[in-house]
């Protein structure tokens, strides 16, 4: 015969659960029982109050960074992706991409400024366009949460001044990888102001104010994009458009 | 930046089809559950960490699976699947047990709570408890009193029977109390 007590265990945790029982209300259900009942309940409230350990929250923004960006790549990429690195293999890169960055910014300060000029004005598609997203991602993982928050914002508009410059040159193709670079900024302004607000309300609402007047001028300028171009394009544009329009509405 | 009211299995078809703001939405909302989750049963907080970030990532290239399975799971129990799958496999790498971690990691950007140190104490001594269970054991204990999974979800996430899932549960609550009278730990 099937031991009745688990399952006459689990009715009881659910019950207590959900407040619908006390725990004297379930042992008085099950009188057989109660002797063996008694000691289990106890040792699962003594779990059920264990703490729980947070992750950090700089572990939690600078993950989400790199997954999205793991998204983003994809997005743009061929179906076929190579697999996505582990952190620890993303350390790896990390450091093969800090060197790398390093390795721009001497070039950088060596060739006088000429390649600087040139990763700062990259557009996707372009060979210089990865330096340049190494460089604010570097900018990022040492930023606090307001820092961050500009610094997204900031980036939000360089990929919408992309999109701008895509469309003016005619490379329509490249635009969906701005965009959804533009979508993982805006997001990741939103999630460091949910840190800022935490702290101080009175710096999360200028902040906001800041971020809501910069993205609503863009948004104003994409609108005028849509017309000039290509059908196929303007689906991409118009997700750039609705994610600035929410964000400056106060969403 | 999602409708508020958009229901989890439309935000979870958007991520799906690629839409990157869905799965930040879905990482943000599982993250710190399976943080904890991955903590109570590797007990070192780098480490932890660094298998969170894999499952976010596993979830990212296996969201396709997630679609074309006919039994459509939720969400949530399917993440745990990965997360639990990754552990076993880090266990079987390492074949070594981690040491516990000496401290309760509080968030670098907030301020110790007063009662940190009693914290601090409770956590270990959940620890302590959890970690002499057998890894069976231990993660239907997590799944259920530390991360509040129904059975339903323990099932999927652990891949057995839903009756079964009740039956570890008693077993391991049993080994459980045992352990807490031998060690004389307080039981609230």
């Amino acid at each position: 015969m099937t031991d009745p007590l688990p399952e006459i265990l689990a009715q009881c945790l659910d019950a207590l659960e959900k407040g619908e029982l006390t725990l004297a209300d379930c042992l008085a259900q099950h009188p057989a029982h109660q002797a063996e009942l008694a000691p289990l309940l106890a040792a699962a409230l003594r779990l059920e109050t264990a703490p729980r350990p947070r992750p950090a929250a700089a572990f939690r923004r600078n993950a989400r960074i790199r997954l999205l960006n793991q998204m983003a790549a994809q997005v743009k990429s061929a179906p076929t992706q190579p697999p996505a690195p582990t952190r620890t293999q993303t350390l790896t890169l990390g450091l093969t991409r800090l060197l790398a960055a390093l390795a721009v910014i001497c070039v950088v300060l060596f060739a006088g400024g000429a390649i600087s000029y040139t990763a700062a004005n990259a557009l996707p598609g372009d060979a210089l366009y990865s330096a340049k997203l190494i460089l604010e991602d570097l900018k990022l993982a040492s930023a606090s949460d307001a820092e961050d928050a500009i610094l997204q914002t900031q980036f939000a508009s360089n990929r919408l001044t992309e999109i701008q410059l895509l469309t003016v040159q005619g490379r329509y193709a490249d635009i969906p990888a701005a965009v959804v670079r533009f979508e993982i900024n805006v997001e990741g302004a939103t999630l460091a102001l949910t840190g800022v607000a935490r702290n101080d309300s009175n710096a999360t609402y200028t902040l906001i104010i800041q971020m809501q007047r910069s993205l609503s001028a863009q948004a104003e300028v994409l609108s005028n994009l849509l017309i000039v171009v290509p059908e196929q394009t303007r689906p991409a544009i118009e997700r750039a458009i609705l994610a600035a329009h929410i964000f400056s509405l106060g969403g | 930046m999602l409708p508020a009211d958009l229901p989890e299995s439309e935000i979870v078809a958007r991520a799906v089809q690629g839409e990157v703001e869905a799965f930040g939405w879905l990482y943000d909302k599982y993250v710190e559950a399976i943080y904890v989750f991955i903590y109570y049963q590797v007990s070192d907080q780098a480490q932890a960490e660094d298998l969170t970030e894999v499952v976010f990532l596993k979830a990212f290239e296996k969201l396709p699976e997630f679609r074309t399975q006919k039994v459509m799971e939720n969400f949530r129990a399917w993440v745990y699947r990965i997360a639990r799958n990754l552990v076993i496999d880090t266990y079987r790498t390492q074949k070594t047990t981690v040491a516990l971690d000496p401290d309760l990691p509080l968030t670098s950007e907030e301020p110790p709570p007063e009662n940190a140190l009693q914290l601090q104490q409770d956590y270990q001594q959940a620890r302590a408890l959890i970690d002499q269970l057998e890894p069976q054991f231990r993660q239907v204990m997590i799944l259920r009193f530390i991360n509040h999974l129904s059975y339903q979800e323990i099932a999927q996430a652990m891949d057995i029977k839903e009756n079964y899932v009740r039956v570890l549960q008693h077993r391991a609550l049993k080994k459980l109390r045992a352990q807490m009278e031998t060690e004389t730990l307080p039981v609230k």
